[in-house]
């Protein structure tokens, strides 16, 4: 080396120890600067409240309406034909007399058998030797005294419907559009008996809930809606009203209910809504089943989350964790998912890479 | 025409040589040149794939200098925990050698010879034979985990004074001689006299010892530890589990220092008489 390149040397040696110093100083804050800023949201375990449901409109009823029972019934006699107008409490088909004694006999004997079965157990209850055996018979006889309450309610719904000899009795007034049910023959449980003429001024909506939740929703039949009054001019003032679920049938698009507009609360001078007209449901239907709920920003293409982590070097970094959507509403979903105690990124200053590190802004 | 045939067969020879030493440098500083992409996917290896050589880039790329230099800020302090390291041991050890040699050299004082036996026995034990009792010692003086448990037992080593020893057995004693009666003092014979003449020994010593002391391994391990007073030299091994993607380029910051010294005092360690 020619010593005439040592001046050349200390400069780079200067020039080196000045750019690494310089970036000593100010990588941390170009780290910082570059990294991506993100603000984390804590998941939860819960229910979700949710509206699932098609968009609906007022339409008028099917011109006849079928009437089934939850039952498989034999059909003994019928007392009505195309064209008869009946009146609430005249008789309809008559079930089976044989089978309609031998039903009624084994629904008795089954709330007979329940009622004993629960005196028994209140017995061992009051006579149980320790806590133990005490809160064994205190859980049978829990579960003992909800049979023979659904037992309870099946035997009066039946016996209600009947008169003594069998006859099926009318509900209320109705006019006998056809009878599908033929003497002799046995007719399934849900499948029509007859059809009568619907109520023309009777109003009903449709709509569809989401496949997944058909299991979910609808923890019960009357639903909360509001309907518009019809107006000229301005927005459209809406009153409050509800409808009862009268048909719920699985499809492919999910579950189709049909509802019966009841009860709109009209002021005076207001008139029902027509066909046409939109209405919107307010129920929020609660899913029935317990899991993890974030905010739905903080999932990405309904597939992964990222979930912020503290490595031991004590810096944050992001990695991706799958869900899966169980259900959703306009802000929450309830997925399944791992690593439920992590806080997730909610949004991020630029894009994300699974791995990355970010600074999280509190 | 033998003698030619001689000479070319030995250049050849020495070429490969140095090819061969040139190699895993020249391998390094094309390597910080891949794109992180390009790092993982050549050195990924599993049961049935075994990481490949890959010499030239496919896409040449800085983006390991942009890591390392704006996206680590941890790797530049670990690069500055080396100098802390190193620099102090170079002044401390090259100063005690100099004025050890020159007292074994250019004074004569009983039990000389005896003593600088001793010196060359200490020269040949191990370095690892001291570590246990140099451990025993940091942890009396409540030294452990600071940069002194590495600086207080490298700042004196037999190797130095051994090797200034020879170089100045080369300053005669006349010109030794001719200052004192010039009127020169001690101090002044050294720093005038004779260290103008063993610079090239006193480089040798300096770019040994700071190569060793940057590259300081086992010492690290056994005194400190907390990792953010970690040298680079430590902690690249660590990046070379986690980063792949930087560790060339962080190897060829790190040569860097040792490169600028040696080139700074080559001429001297050519010319140096040990």
């Amino acid at each position: 080396m020619k010593s005439s390149l040592k001046p050349t040397i200390i400069k780079i040696s200067i020039a080196f120890i000045l750019i690494v110093a310089l970036m000593t100083y100010f990588s941390g804050q170009i780290d910082n600067y570059l990294l991506p800023h993100v603000t984390k949201t804590l998941g939860g375990d819960g229910t979700l409240k949710y509206h699932l449901h098609t968009d609906t409109v007022v339409e008028r009823p099917p011109a006849s309406k079928a009437y089934a029972l939850p039952i498989d019934f034999p059909v003994g006699d019928i007392a009505v034909r195309e064209g008869s107008s009946v009146s609430k409490g005249e008789r309809l088909l008559q079930y089976d007399a044989q089978e309609y004694a031998a039903t009624k006999k084994t629904l008795g004997e089954n709330v007979e058998r329940l009622e004993s079965e629960q005196e028994k157990l209140y017995t061992e209850y009051t006579t149980a030797k320790d806590k133990l055996s005490a809160q064994s018979a205190m859980d049978a006889l829990q579960e003992t005294h909800a049979a023979l309450e659904a037992a309870q309610e099946t035997y009066d719904n039946f016996v209600s419907r009947f008169d003594s000899e069998g006859w099926l009795l009318a509900g209320k007034d109705m006019e006998i559009a056809s009878v599908s049910a033929g003497i002799g023959a046995t007719v399934p449980e849900g499948t029509a008996l007859f059809y009568y003429a619907a109520d023309p001024s009777a109003l009903q909506i449709r709509f569809t809930c989401d496949p997944a939740l058909g299991e979910l929703i609808f923890t019960n039949s009357k639903i909360t809606i509001r309907v518009p009054l019809r107006s000229d001019e301005g927005e459209p003032v809406y009153r409050k009203g509800s409808a009862v679920i009268i048909e719920k049938k699985s499809t492919q698009n999910g579950v189709e209910c049909t509802a019966e507009i009841k009860d709109v609360k009209l002021e005076d001078g207001e008139t029902m809504p027509t066909y046409g007209d939109p209405v919107i449901i307010e129920t929020e239907f609660e899913s029935r089943q317990y899991a993890h709920i974030v905010m739905k920003s903080a999932i990405h293409d309904e597939s992964y989350v990222y979930v912020i982590t503290k490595n031991p070097d004590e810096k944050r970094y992001v990695y991706q964790v799958p869900v899966s959507i169980i259900a959703e509403n306009e802000f929450y979903a309830a997925v399944d998912m791992t690593a439920e105690s992590l806080p997730l990124v909610l949004t991020s200053s630029k894009a994300l890479e699974d791995g990355q590190r970010v600074i999280v802004d509190d | 025409m033998k003698k030619r045939a001689v000479i070319t067969s030995k250049y050849i020879v020495l070429a490969i040589i140095a090819a061969i030493f040139l190699l895993p440098i020249l391998y390094m500083v094309m390597n910080s040149f891949m794109p992180t992409k390009e790092i993982t996917e050549a050195y990924t290896s599993s049961a049935d794939h075994y990481a490949s050589f890959h010499l030239i880039p496919d896409q040449f790329s800085l983006e390991q200098y942009y890591q390392a230099f704006l996206r680590r800020p941890q790797f530049l302090k670990l690069f500055w925990n080396s100098v802390l390291i190193t620099v102090p041991i170079v002044l401390i050890q090259c100063l005690i050698s100099i004025f050890a040699a020159f007292a074994f050299t250019k004074f004569e004082f009983p039990l000389r010879d005896v003593l600088f036996f001793i010196f060359i026995i200490l020269l040949i034990l191990p370095s690892w034979v001291t570590m246990v009792p140099n451990y025993m010692m940091i942890q009396k003086m409540g030294l452990l985990d600071t940069i002194w448990s590495l600086i207080l037992p490298s700042a004196f080593t037999a190797f130095g004074v051994c090797l200034l020893r020879q170089s100045m057995r080369y300053v005669p004693d006349e010109t030794i001689e001719a200052a004192r009666m010039e009127g020169c003092g001690v101090f002044r014979i050294l720093f005038q006299i004779v260290l103008p003449q063993v610079k090239g020994g006193v480089a040798s010593l300096m770019i040994l010892t700071f190569i060793d002391s940057w590259n300081m391994v086992e010492q690290v391990i056994i005194y400190i530890t907390d990792k953010d007073k970690y040298p680079l030299s430590v902690a690249l091994s660590e990046y070379a589990g986690t980063d792949t993607g930087i560790i060339f380029a962080c190897g060829v910051i790190f040569m860097i220092p040792a490169l600028l010294i040696f080139l700074y005092h080559s001429k001297e360690f050519k010319n140096a008489r040990v």
